[in-house]
């Protein structure tokens, strides 16, 4: 069995496992475009992300450091590559905070994308905002490398709003959640 | 002469209006029209629309939740089943999951099975399958994936089944298939009581990383059509329990000197994807793969629009010929229905075009509906 093989097979037992919260990771290439094919495809649970194989903010830099171009009301943001849905941003949220009154779902889907500003690539948590009805503006759909519903952690197919007391769908987040580890090797 | 004339006029306007009668102060509703297999469902929001593509008309609509992304027909039972999910307070408050079941006849809930609150909210036609003209399978993530079992003539919940990585509820045999994220696909077979007997997968026959199956099928003659996002064709039966995939084919096939039936030389179109909602539809009477298409982007638009639709022969597994919409219109869904003698369907531009396989000559266009499209026949 080779690695890839390995790592699906690990993929395949882990997601079943009924446990909503806690990490998936698998590692994959994902991609004609290289880039993508660097960090793989996790369910992100937001409790125990020190585990995946990027570099946490604690370990690189703070989310604040990281130079941040462009608008997020726009389809073209550098961290809607791999988005899919209404951007919170224009629905009284922000590109990582929830609109009033909506709540963030704590598991979401994953892409890697380039940001201009530093050059560098990072781990973009894509997690829906939910319990209200959809917001309908600032809608995009880039889904870079997304795959289809039966491999969930890459598939934008699917309401996100698993571990939400609705999923009713409203809007969705752009979370950084770490930087290439070979990025920063390079530094 | 006058008076004649006069007489003349009343006699006519008379008869003119002689087929009109007073309406009734109360009014009353009509029954659905008879069906047959030129009729389709037209998924809208929270609505769907039973559609005559012989006429053009909506004879009936299903009250359906903002939550279902499917219907699944039962005609020779006398119904049309949806899932949905409610919430008390309309988008908040306490969810509850069921399958309904339709009256055809009237379009009203005569059924309504409580499931567990699991049902994926969006979709495709293949969340829910018909399976054994018994039971109904809907398909759920949590994000761990399973499906629910139904039983029909008992109107109770039979179990929920495990189904780790697979997508789709497709009957086969004596259960039904998914697509799955290891490269094949899994047959789940079940007894009379709706229970899980038997499970195997298929040969690995794609790769997900490299050029994956939709979680999309359609019917076929013989079993079910998959297509990959790179645009290879393949074909799954169950026989006894045992899964075969046909070789498989490609709709960019690499450059050859071979030509369409038309003479035409065949290129490998490699700037050509396809994508869509329902991407592609096949009529194996009529022995025709339709497929909506677009040109650039890499495999991640596998949704996105088409501009064209591609009609091959599943014969000669080459192109017929290319429909190309106007330039501002584009096209989500393609569907054919499964009679000997099909209409081709496209969801374009909110409008249903019905279209003639063969040649894809228009016959008609339905303006303000769309959506997705369902046979409520022979699925």
């Amino acid at each position: 069995m080779n690695k890839r093989e390995q790592l699906i097979d690990q993929l395949l037992k882990d997601l079943d496992a009924a446990t909503n919260g806690a990490v998936r990771f698998i590692s994959s290439r994902t991609s004609r475009r290289s880039f993508l094919g660097k960090f793989g495809t996790f369910l992100a649970g937001m409790g125990a992300l020190p585990i995946l194989p990027v570099v946490r903010d604690a370990h690189a830099q703070s989310s604040d450091d990281i130079p941040d171009m462009g608008n997020p009301d726009s389809c073209e943001y550098w961290r809607y590559c791999a988005f899919s849905g209404q951007a919170c941003s224009c629905c009284g949220g922000t590109v990582t905070q929830c609109p009033p009154g909506s709540e963030t779902a704590t598991v979401a889907w994953v892409g890697t994308c380039h940001n201009p500003g530093d050059g560098r690539d990072y781990l973009i948590s894509y997690n829906d905002c939910c319990g209200k009805s959809a917001c309908g503006r600032c809608g995009c759909h880039r889904s870079e490398g997304d795959r289809p519903v039966y491999y969930p952690g890459k598939s934008n197919s699917i309401l996100w709003c698993f571990g939400s007391t609705s999923h009713a769908y409203h809007c969705t987040l752009a979370r950084i959640m770490g930087v290439e580890e070979s990025n920063v090797a390079g530094q | 002469m006058a008076m004649r004339l006069l007489t003349a006029i009343l006699v006519l306007t008379s008869a003119a209006t002689a087929s009109a009668q007073w309406d009734t102060v109360l009014g009353d509703a009509l029954d659905m029209p008879e069906t047959g297999p030129h009729w389709v469902s037209v998924r809208g929001r929270g609505i769907a629309y039973l559609l005559n593509a012989d006429t053009g008309k909506v004879g009936g609509t299903l009250d359906i939740s903002n939550f279902t992304p499917a219907v699944r027909p039962a005609m020779t039972r006398d119904r049309i089943y949806a899932y949905g999910s409610f919430y008390s307070r309309g988008t908040y408050g306490d969810r509850t999951d069921v399958v309904i079941g339709f009256d055809t006849a009237t379009t009203l809930p005569v059924e309504e099975v409580e499931i567990p609150p699991k049902a994926a909210g969006i979709g495709n036609p293949g969340m829910i399958g018909l399976i054994n003209e018994q039971f109904i399978g809907v398909w759920n993530i949590t994000p761990a994936i399973s499906v629910s079992i139904v039983d029909l003539d008992s109107s109770e919940f039979v179990t929920e089944i495990s189904t780790p990585n697979c997508a789709g509820i497709y009957p086969a045999d004596r259960g039904f298939i998914s697509s799955c994220a290891d490269g094949t696909v899994q047959y789940v077979g079940l007894n009379e009581n709706g229970e899980e007997t038997s499970r195997s997968s298929s040969e690995v026959f794609f790769d997900l990383f490299e050029d994956p199956v939709l979680d999309y099928a359609v019917p076929s003659d013989d079993g079910w059509v998959f297509m990959t996002m790179n645009g290879r064709v393949h074909e799954a039966a169950v026989e006894n329990g045992q899964i075969s995939i046909s070789d498989g084919w490609s709709i960019n096939p690499p450059d050859t000197d071979a030509t369409d039936r038309n003479g035409m030389p065949l290129s490998s179109d490699d700037d050509w994807r396809l994508g869509g909602n329902q991407v592609y539809a096949v009529n194996s009477k009529a022995e025709v793969l339709a497929v909506v298409m677009h040109q650039g982007g890499g495999q991640e638009s596998f949704e996105d629009s088409g501009t064209e639709v591609w009609v091959f022969s599943t014969r000669s597994q080459r192109r017929g010929y290319r429909i190309t919409l106007d330039d501002d219109e584009t096209v989500t869904s393609v569907q054919m229905t499964q009679d000997e003698n099909p209409l081709l369907l496209l969801a374009v531009s909110g409008t249903i075009q019905v279209r003639e396989p063969v040649t894809g000559r228009l016959i008609r266009t339905i303006e303000d509906l769309s959506g997705t499209i369902q046979n409520l026949y022979g699925d």
